[in-house]
């Protein structure tokens, strides 16, 4: 079809569209999820599914809470192994009997019915398997904090950080989370929600770190703003971060969560943390009647600062300021292993990790659209996913899905260099020998 | 007080009408934020409680106005958070100061029994190896008690590692001792304090300085630990330091010791008048700490010269092994250099926090401990060297 075109290019509203059909996509591509195992995934799903086999062995016998746990956490990978192999055995016989010529038409029919059923299954079972070898992140169970922070674009990325704030408590709301909000600090009056310079969303129910895990980074938005007299569309940033949240302590055994332990990951030690009291100069005391109760805490390694002033309690100031700087360096500390393990994988995947500087999200008004990067998901309910409805779920759903096999990539990376360094190693061993 | 520049409060009115009130009182713009926050807060919740319903902004205007006038918050709101307490504040007593929520919070810590990393100060009869039920309670007598705050705020701290707790306060205003027991049955109704401590806590009205019912504070002549806050101010200092707010809308009896013939001030010969006046109630704490044969004492002073002159008073008596100057925030820097501090000829050194128990065949195996308020020294803790 020809247009007619009356004016330059760049008055038409799609004519990026009129120049020339876009053939490539930025950013948005997902991998087919592979069809078959990797030969090194096996290998490993082998081992754990022995290691399985002698737990339940040992666990028959005496009975250990410890073994039970790690037994449980195996079982999956066993069970999906079990299943992988069963299909995988019956393949060559289906086969067998397809490809005999003296099979009659009727059992050949049914085999090759058997045969596209059972290659399917097997499909499903491998990428079962897959993300069972996936081990869990450290912090799933956690419950966790949301912060929400305005980037560029002024006052307009302060209002969408409201919006974004709203959105996250009506989800919260619709999946029946806890959430309360334990940080706001807003830019206008001090009163309204509407403009945000930081807030912290703590969501309290369990493995809602998991959740919530795949809204980290950069939100951008493209819309005409209500600051705007000229009808103008800007394009603004909000960054959130997902940072897990520790319970108090003493409750149960964490583990590696355990924050008081000084061997924990996580430990912070308490002499590196400057507590500052906001106090004015001058006598105190019965002399004067301060009302201000704000607690600043500076974590002098890492030179991290939280600052609260939100409750009038200096001490439930103080509590809430640790319980952020805690999650901050949790997610830092965590942040810095996977910046390692990225480091070792990049020569084998050979595409850079997706950190959260990065865009993960567009949302544009004019569209009515949201399309997420990672998984290349678009969307056209733009109110609804504001309003944390079923379109924000489609949306979350997508992005996990593409963690998962972008984790099982990383998976296979990792086995695939352990098996080349080995192999290096026997060779060499071999030239010595 | 500095002028406040016109372009801040421009600045204010842009983002709410009423910050410029409450700038008045506050002085910066972060803090009048938040006490708008607090107010409105409040206002929407007295909208949603009161059945003839006025409208939330009417009620938030009237308190900024308030407020502009130098009202404390405390008075407006009803309450102030006290540690995880929340006390109810009436005109007529003394709001509780975050500095005596550091000490009381500290005293606390010292307190729990020697099980605990720090140094205890924890009777030494109790350290026996006995069920803790069985022994006799742990008395603490707090003076000048307002609206109850210290023994309220102890209790809630001590009764998980000592179930056998007595703690009485005594003041002289019986509107204090009411808002007292209006304060501990609040804080039990909202399960900040434990059911128990009904029984465990008592308020009463008495003059610290009739000599009527000084045998038997509260009902009992001897008690562990004595604590109290009281009225510290000179009366110069009253007219000058003090803040107008603090002037106007507090009690001046919980701020300036009254002084009549009763309580004529001691013969300190080398300060003036005004000073021993600010003074006054610290001879006659020493006196009733003797008389029921404290073993901890903790009294509040308002600035270093203050805890020197006290000091001073303190080894008149002889009776006192150890004494310590805390700061504001106790505890809360470890690790500081000791230092010297000469008082009346006699040095002291400083040795904070640890107390250092000397093998004094003395009596009075105690110790003082002062809180002073003024932020500026240096000093943190002091150890009396005899």
């Amino acid at each position: 079809m020809f247009i007619t075109r009356w004016g330059p290019l760049r008055l038409y509203p799609y004519a990026n569209a009129l120049r020339a059909p876009r053939l490539w996509r930025y950013q948005s591509t997902t991998t087919a999820p592979t069809p078959s195992i990797s030969p090194a995934l096996l290998g490993r799903a082998r081992a754990l599914a022995a290691e399985h086999a002698q737990l339940s062995k040992q666990l028959d016998s005496e009975y250990d809470i410890q073994l039970a746990k790690k037994a449980g956490a195996l079982s999956n990978i066993a069970q999906a192994l079990n299943g992988w192999e069963a299909a995988n055995n019956s393949l060559p016989e289906l086969q067998q009997i397809f490809n005999d010529p003296s099979t009659d038409a009727e059992l050949r029919s049914i085999a090759a019915d058997e045969l596209t059923s059972i290659r399917e299954k097997l499909s499903a079972l491998s990428k079962d398997l897959q993300t069972s070898l996936v081990p869990q992140h450290p912090f799933a169970e956690m419950p966790c904090l949301v912060e929400i922070r305005p980037g560029a674009g002024g006052n307009e990325a302060a209002l969408f950080a409201g919006d974004l704030l709203r959105m996250y408590r009506a989800f919260c709301k619709r999946k029946g989370l806890r959430a309360n909000l334990l940080k706001l600090d807003s830019s206008a009056s001090g009163v309204t929600e509407d403009q945000i310079e930081e807030a912290v969303l703590e969501i309290d129910s369990p493995s809602a770190y998991d959740a919530f895990r795949c809204e980290a980074g950069v939100h951008r938005v493209q819309r005409v703003p209500a600051t705007e007299s000229k009808g103008r569309t800007h394009t603004s940033a909000v960054s959130v971060l997902v940072l897990p949240n520790f319970p108090e302590q003493g409750e149960e055994e964490l583990g590696a969560a355990n924050f008081d332990d000084p061997s924990s990951d996580y430990y912070i030690d308490p002499s590196d943390v400057r507590t500052d009291v906001m106090r004015a100069r001058g006598a105190g005391g019965q002399h004067v009647n301060t009302t201000d109760s704000a607690v600043r805490l500076t974590h002098i390694p890492t030179n991290t600062v939280v600052a609260m002033q939100d409750s009038r309690s200096q001490h439930k100031n103080r509590a809430q300021a640790w319980q952020i700087l805690r999650a901050r360096l949790a997610q830092q500390r965590r942040d810095a292993r996977e910046e390692e393990i990225a480091q070792l994988r990049v020569s084998v995947i050979g595409v850079a990790k997706m950190g959260r500087g990065d865009k993960v999200r567009t949302y544009n008004w004019s569209q009515q659209r949201v399309t997420d990067h990672r998984s290349g998901i678009t969307v056209h309910h733009l109110d609804d996913i504001l309003q944390g409805g079923e379109s924000l779920d489609q949306i979350m759903t997508s992005v996990k899905e593409w963690l998962k096999t972008r984790d099982v990539e990383g998976l296979i990376a990792d086995e695939e260099a352990a098996k080349a360094k080995s192999k290096n190693e026997a060779k060499r061993v071999h030239q010595r020998g | 007080m500095p002028r406040l520049p016109s372009s801040l409060l421009r600045h204010a009115r842009r983002q709410h009408p009423l910050l410029p009130l409450l700038l008045r009182p506050c002085r910066d713009l972060s803090s009048a934020r938040n006490e708008l926050r607090w107010l409105r807060e409040k206002a929407l919740e007295v909208a949603q409680t009161t059945s003839p319903k006025t409208k939330w902004q009417v009620t938030l205007r009237q308190s900024c106005l308030e407020r502009s006038r130098g009202m404390p918050l405390q008075y407006i709101l009803g309450t102030q958070p006290f540690g995880n307490l929340e006390i109810l504040c009436r005109p007529g007593v003394l709001i509780p100061r975050p500095e005596t929520e550091a000490i009381t919070t500290h005293l606390a810590s010292l307190l729990q029994p020697p099980s605990a990393p720090t140094p205890s100060l924890y009777p030494k009869r109790t350290t026996k190896n006995k069920p803790l039920a069985s022994q006799a309670p742990l008395r603490i007598l707090d003076l000048c008690t307002g609206t109850g705050c210290i023994p309220l705020l102890l209790h809630a701290l001590l009764s998980p590692h000592t179930p056998s707790l007595h703690i009485s306060g005594i003041d002289i205003s019986p509107r204090s001792t009411t808002l007292a027991h209006k304060n501990l049955t609040h804080n039990i109704k909202t399960g900040s304090l434990p059911q128990p401590a009904k029984k465990q806590l008592s308020f009463h009205q008495a003059d610290i300085f009739s000599n009527n019912d000084s045998a038997q504070w509260a009902g009992h002549s001897t008690w562990d630990v004595l604590v109290s806050n009281p009225p510290y101010i000179s009366p110069c200092a009253f007219n000058t330091t003090t803040s107008r707010s603090v002037r106007t809308y507090e009690p001046k009896t919980a701020l300036v010791p009254h002084v009549n013939n009763n309580t004529a001030p001691p013969a300190i010969d080398h300060v003036d008048a005004d000073t021993a006046v600010g003074d006054a109630f610290y001879p006659r704490l020493l006196c009733i700490a003797a008389q029921i044969h404290a073993k901890v004492l903790l009294m509040e002073v308002a600035d270093f010269d203050q805890a020197v002159r006290v000091i001073g008073l303190l080894l008149a008596t002889r009776a006192w092994e150890g004494c310590e100057i805390w700061r504001d925030e106790p505890g809360a820097r470890k690790g500081r250099a000791e230092e010297e501090v000469v008082v009346g000829g006699g040095g002291c050194r400083f040795a904070f926090p640890s107390i250092i128990q000397k093998a004094t065949p003395a009596e009075h195996r105690s110790s003082t401990l002062l809180q002073i308020t003024q932020p500026r020294i240096k000093s943190k803790g002091m150890e009396a060297n005899r």
